[in-house]
């Protein structure tokens, strides 16, 4: 496959990481009835349109004030069938939620979440697809971080701490899904829970302030409301989850699984 | 400063966020209202951060990533202005009691 510039399939990372696919934590059968609760329902709203909504909250086990644990992987599976072409909604709605923005310099803007055309070069067949940050299990990012700003939680959303970040943009070369933007240019009014700055590099982080207060990331929701509904969020290590559910008997994909970096977000349909 | 450092780790890596944890909930409660009646950006010098560390001549750089006041405008912003522009000591601390509730 071929693609745009900032395309993932096409790179082979670089990273000098092995396959390892070990060192996941193991969940108990405690844990896992602990998280029961938090089944998804569905909801048909006809025209081959399907919501999928939470009834209970996805972090409503986790108490205000506790850490967060390993009992939670969240995750995200995206339909790329239901994908529109030139459909930009998660896109719009990250930018709106976390206060990042096109200025008009592709090079240097930031980048959290990107729509990818990609092509079958053998037919000319080609489809789309949002690519973010993969919120890898073994994520190249950390590893090659020399300060330690670049971290995953212990649920599996990885972050930067822009506190201890140097701008050294290690983390930019090491992730093989170009997941990764560095700021350039000094910011004013940025959002309240989305604290960003000059000389630090982001990335997605799946909504974390929304986690947190048991609500799905911004692009999910988006896309949920007003367009396909490609995208589901949940948690991947609760059995009973619709995305642990789906995950588990379908066919999905994750881009560049070969490269051992575990990703927490799964495509079908590619 | 030091338990915003303590509180800021618990936040970032942790995931805690009870107002006891954040500094948006500092900004929220301290917003200092300019002469348009919105709360101030760490621009100005009433700004509730700044008047002491201007006192202080200690430029701080937290504001260079988070937001330094609230996003729904107006929300709680105190009205006073900060009157001791010339480095008063006394003029700061009931500037001070004045926004700090
Ligand atoms: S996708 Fe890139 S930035 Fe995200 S965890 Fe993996 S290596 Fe790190
Ligand atoms: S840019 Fe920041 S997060 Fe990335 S490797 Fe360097 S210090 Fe770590």
């Amino acid at each position: 496959m071929s693609c745009g510039s900032k395309c993932a399939t096409g790179c082979a990372g670089g990273t000098g990481r092995g396959c390892a696919g070990a060192g996941r934590d193991r969940i108990d059968e405690e844990r896992r009835s602990f998280m029961r609760g938090a089944a998804a329902s569905v909801m048909s709203l006809g025209a081959g349109v399907t919501l999928y909504a939470f009834d209970a909250d996805p972090a409503a086990a986790r108490e205000p004030g506790e850490k967060v644990t390993a009992k939670n992987r969240w995750g995200l599976l995206i339909d790329v069938s239901k994908c529109a072409d030139g459909c930009s909604k998660c896109v719009t709605a990250c930018q709106d939620e976390n206060g990042w923005r096109d200025t008009g310099h592709p090079e240097t803007d930031a980048q959290w979440i990107r729509t990818l055309t990609v092509k079958n070069p053998n037919n000319g067949a080609t489809f789309s697809l949002p690519m973010m940050c993969q919120h890898c299990a073994n994520p190249p990012c950390v590893d090659v971080c020399p300060t330690g700003a670049s971290f995953k939680r212990a649920d599996g959303i990885v972050l930067v701490d822009k506190h201890t970040c140097i701008g050294c943009r290690y983390c930019m070369m090491a992730c093989p899904y170009k997941a990764r933007s560095f700021i350039h240019e000094p910011l004013q009014d940025q959002k309240p829970y989305a604290p960003r700055g000059k000389g630090t590099v982001e990335s997605c982080t799946l909504c974390v302030h929304r986690v947190d207060s048991g609500r799905i990331p911004a692009c999910v929701e988006a896309c949920n409301d007003t367009a396909g509904g490609a995208m589901l969020f949940g948690d991947l290590n609760d059995p009973s989850s619709e995305i642990a559910k789906r995950v588990t008997a379908l066919r999905t994909t994750r881009i560049r699984a070969d490269l051992g970096t575990d990703p927490g977000v799964y495509y079908r349909n590619i | 400063m030091i338990v915003l450092m303590h509180q800021r780790d618990g936040t970032v890596h942790d995931g805690i966020r009870t107002s006891r944890f954040s500094l948006k909930g500092c900004i929220d409660c301290h917003a200092v209202k300019g002469a348009d009646g919105k709360p101030v950006t760490i621009a100005s010098g009433d700004h509730f951060c700044r008047t002491c560390h201007d006192y202080a001549a200690v430029r701080i750089d937290c504001f260079e990533c988070h937001a330094s006041r609230p996003e729904s405008a107006g929300a709680s912003a105190g009205s006073a202005s900060f009157p001791g522009r010339e480095h008063d000591g006394a003029a700061l601390a009931q500037y001070l009691r004045s926004v700090g509730r």
